[in-house]
């Protein structure tokens, strides 16, 4: 028994502490969890407005194009959870924040991370953001939450090749990447609503409650709070869960009805965005963004 | 909680040192340990169908306990009927309530009648296929005056819901594995390394082969309107190794597991895709159902004891039946009849017992007429996987009419062409021929990884498992689901 479990162990020490080498090397590699935080823990006193939300807002606002100064903290796939969990964690070091803008999409407020797809983020909120526990151990550990090819490869990108693995602008917009190339928009806006259809309803009482909580804190310091759902191409529009879409409409406006610190506008299908100021059916570009920024900054 | 996950890599090393080092041997110790750690793992999925399984524990205990002490005979079929019944009942409401519903309904349709009658919202237990399975097989053998009824509780409880087997077999009998739970065990290194050996080669199989192929085989089949011919061949190639390397895998990871508690199950895959016929592939694939079949359907319906009429009749009996033990879906009925066609002309020629030997054996490679006998074989299973795999009948007819007017077309090579140069890449190919050329080595033995390597030097062979392990979490595909926990 006891030759049993020390060739065990023996057997498995140098495969752990591999893993560990390479956890460390990876919660090393700078990333926009980080730089996020670190920027929001550096400069939250001096915000004025603060962008949360997920990629539709990450991709849509430039906040160098906004006469106030604002911070884009939103990420792909970010739900209204940690849209909260962002402002909630800063709620007392905002003593110039005049307004808080979240995207309304038409998965928003349906939308768990937890029992999504995209799951696996959940550790950038646990390591990074510290804003989580993680239900699972999954969530505490870089080298379990990928496959280990794509580890190596952001590994060896960083410490090899010396690229940046920050993607954001200094004011947390999401650039996209130089060697990404504009793809079709018709599949992309069909692919996308079907995925964005697919998001279940648990999240569903929950998310509501939640942007209530944020708007009742936002005005007990005086902020007020815009929602907005973005603008997409059509391709992408017409494909959405239409039922939903109209109800996520509906909550909205019921719920800036109901709070005076809040107005929320439909910017879905607005007709000054045409298809050049789209990447994809459901993101903007750099142009897109700019004219979407200079829009909201035009309605605070 | 599943055995490729990070939390089974925590709860089995914790079970394996309570078992050998808290109970210091006791045997009655390490079954309530056993039991514990059973339910709790069973739990993990859904606390609540614990109890649904700790009452049909009960249910076939008490029942084993009275059929055996009852003193008329009529009294003893009642107990036998009551639990046969209660338990196929639990299977039928859960598994087949909907589909028999919606079927009824379907055919009232189809003579002008539209019905509406109400389906159930619920979610089918985990493992209840199994367990009942066990269950059955217990009742019926004590019915038979097989066997005595087990008297101790935990006992009788560890056989029924001992981890390894409880969500996905091997479908275990109370004359193999509770004599094992009932004799005391001690640690045997050379079994516990045997057993590491099996969970390895398990775990590459499912998560390295199945995940990948999963990966390939939901698209083309979740799409398959989209492809034509060749790749729609490369869909049901991809499905054929999934579920195999899923299954066995998941067996192989059972095996071994309980073999470091001391405890050997039954043998449930021997390399069938290395059968020379139908009928030898089902002597190999899900081997305690199959034997579970035979023994308690095949057998009293007569078997191949009558003519050749009760011979076919039984024969297609157990493969629908096999077919249905899958699933509520027309899509098994037919995957089973098809397998029943198959064996059919083997057993009117009475060739179905021919190759009862392993392939090659002592060989290197199988002869040029082996060799045929296997591709055609083979070729067989991949067509009959196209049914099992299928939304429906209809998408899978859809699926094998595009496949085959594909086939004289041009260019949809070059489209199977593209979907394996762009999608798939050369990995997974490599680590398909390198995990057939593993099996095929190792085919003489228990598994795979049995016995090969052991007479290399320990460096060497230490190598080769370093180099899986790292295969294995290399080429990592997407977790899936072990496709038999939803039987």
């Amino acid at each position: 028994m006891k030759r049993f479990v020390t060739h065990t162990l023996l057997f498995i020490t140098p495969v752990l502490l591999i893993a560990l080498c390479l956890e460390l090397l990876l919660r090393n590699i700078p990333n926009d969890y980080s730089y996020k935080k670190n920027y929001l823990d550096k400069h939250s006193d001096s915000l004025e407005v603060l962008y949360l939300g997920s990629s539709h807002m990450y991709r849509g606002i430039n906040p160098e194009f906004s006469q106030m100064k604002g911070f884009n903290a939103a990420m792909v796939s970010q739900t209204l959870e940690y849209d909260y969990k962002i402002f909630q964690l800063y709620s007392e070091h905002l003593a110039s924040l005049k307004w808080v803008v979240i995207s309304v999409s038409s998965f928003s407020y349906f939308q768990r991370l937890e029992t999504s797809k995209e799951s696996w983020r959940i550790k950038n909120y646990t390591i990074y953001w510290r804003l989580t526990d993680g239900s699972k151990v999954a969530d505490h550990i870089e080298i379990l939450s990928s496959k280990l090819r794509l580890n190596i490869a952001r590994l060896y990108n960083y410490y090899i090749l010396n690229q940046p693995n920050i993607y954001c602008s200094e004011l947390g917009w999401g650039r996209r990447q130089s060697n990404f190339s504009p793809t079709d928009k018709n599949k992309t806006g069909n692919e996308a609503a079907e995925r964005h259809n697919k998001a279940g309803e648990e999240g569903y009482e929950g998310n509501i409650k939640l942007v209530e909580d944020i708007i009742r804190t936002a005005q007990q310091k005086n902020i007020r709070v815009l929602l907005f759902t973005p603008p997409a191409y059509s391709t992408y529009t017409t494909h959405l869960d239409n039922e939903r879409l109209l109800y996520t409409i509906k909550k909205s406006e019921a719920i800036a009805r109901a709070h005076s610190n809040c107005s929320y506008i439909n910017l879905l299908s607005d007709s000054t965005f045409g298809e050049e100021d789209f990447f994809d059916a459901d993101h903007l570009n750099s142009a897109g963004a700019r004219k979407l920024t200079q829009k909201i900054d035009s309605l605070l | 909680m599943l055995f490729n996950s990070l939390d089974f890599a925590v709860f089995l090393p914790l079970v394996f040192i309570l078992y050998w080092y808290a109970s210091s041997g006791r045997l009655k110790l390490q079954n309530i340990l056993l039991l514990v750690a059973s339910y709790f793992f069973y739990s993990c999925w859904d606390w609540r169908f614990l109890f649904l399984l700790i009452f049909s524990t009960g249910l076939d205990y008490f029942s084993g306990i009275m059929m055996y002490e009852a003193k008329r005979s009529s009294s003893k079929k009642i107990w036998f009927w009551l639990s046969v019944i209660i338990n196929l009942g639990f299977l039928g409401v859960f598994k087949y309530y909907n589909f028999f519903i919606g079927s009824f309904a379907d055919a009232l349709q189809l003579i002008g009648i539209n019905s509406h009658f109400a389906t159930l919202q619920v979610i089918l237990p985990v493992g209840i296929s199994f367990y009942t399975f066990h269950g059955l097989s217990y009742v019926i053998d004590i019915y038979k005056n097989r066997i005595k009824p087990e008297r101790n509780f935990v006992d009788y409880a560890v056989f029924v819901s001992f981890f390894p087997l409880l969500v996905a077999g091997p479908i275990e009998r109370a004359t193999h594995l509770l004599p094992q739970i009932k004799a005391p065990r001690t640690f045997d290194y050379a079994k516990s390394i045997d057993g590491l050996r099996q969970i390895l080669w398990g775990l590459f199989k499912k998560i390295v082969i199945a995940d990948n192929c999963a990966e390939f085989a939901n698209i083309i089949f979740n799409h398959s309107e989209e492809y034509h011919g060749l790749t729609l061949i490369l869909g049901a190639l991809f499905f054929t190794f999934q579920i195999y390397c899923d299954f066995s895998g998941y067996s192989d990871i059972a095996l071994g597991t309980a073999r470091l508690f001391g405890i050997d199950l039954l043998r449930n895959f021997a390399f069938p895709y290395f059968s020379r016929d139908i009928a030898e592939f089902w002597r190999r694939w899900h081997i305690s159902l199959s034997t579970w079949f035979r023994d308690y359907l095949y057998i009293p319906l007569g078997g191949s004891k009558g003519g050749m009429m009760t011979k076919v009749r039984n024969t297609f009996i157990i493969f629908l039946v096999s077919g249905f033990w899958h699933g509520a879906n027309w899509t098994f009925i037919v995957w089973g009849a098809l397998n029943a066609l198959y064996f059919l002309p083997l057993l009117l020629t009475a060739k179905n017992r021919t190759h009862l030997e392993i392939v090659a054996q002592g060989k290197y490679w199988p002869t040029p007429n082996e060799f045929i006998r296997i591709a055609t074989t083979f070729g067989l299973t991949v067509f009959a996987w196209i049914f099992f795999r299928a939304e429906s009948v209809t998408h899978a007819v859809s699926y094998i009419g595009s496949m085959l007017a594909g086939l004289t077309r041009p260019a949809a090579y070059l489209e199977a062409h593209r979907f394996l140069w762009d999608k798939v890449g050369p990995a997974l190919p490599v680590l398909i021929l390198f995990f057939f050329l593993t099996e095929w080595i190792g085919r003489e033995k228990q598994f795979a990884l049995a016995r090969l390597g052991l007479s290399w030097p320990k460096p060497v062979r230490l190598s080769f498992y370093y180099f899986l392990v790292i295969v294995i979490f290399y080429f990592a595909g997407t977790e899936q689901q072990f496709i038999y926990f939803q039987f």
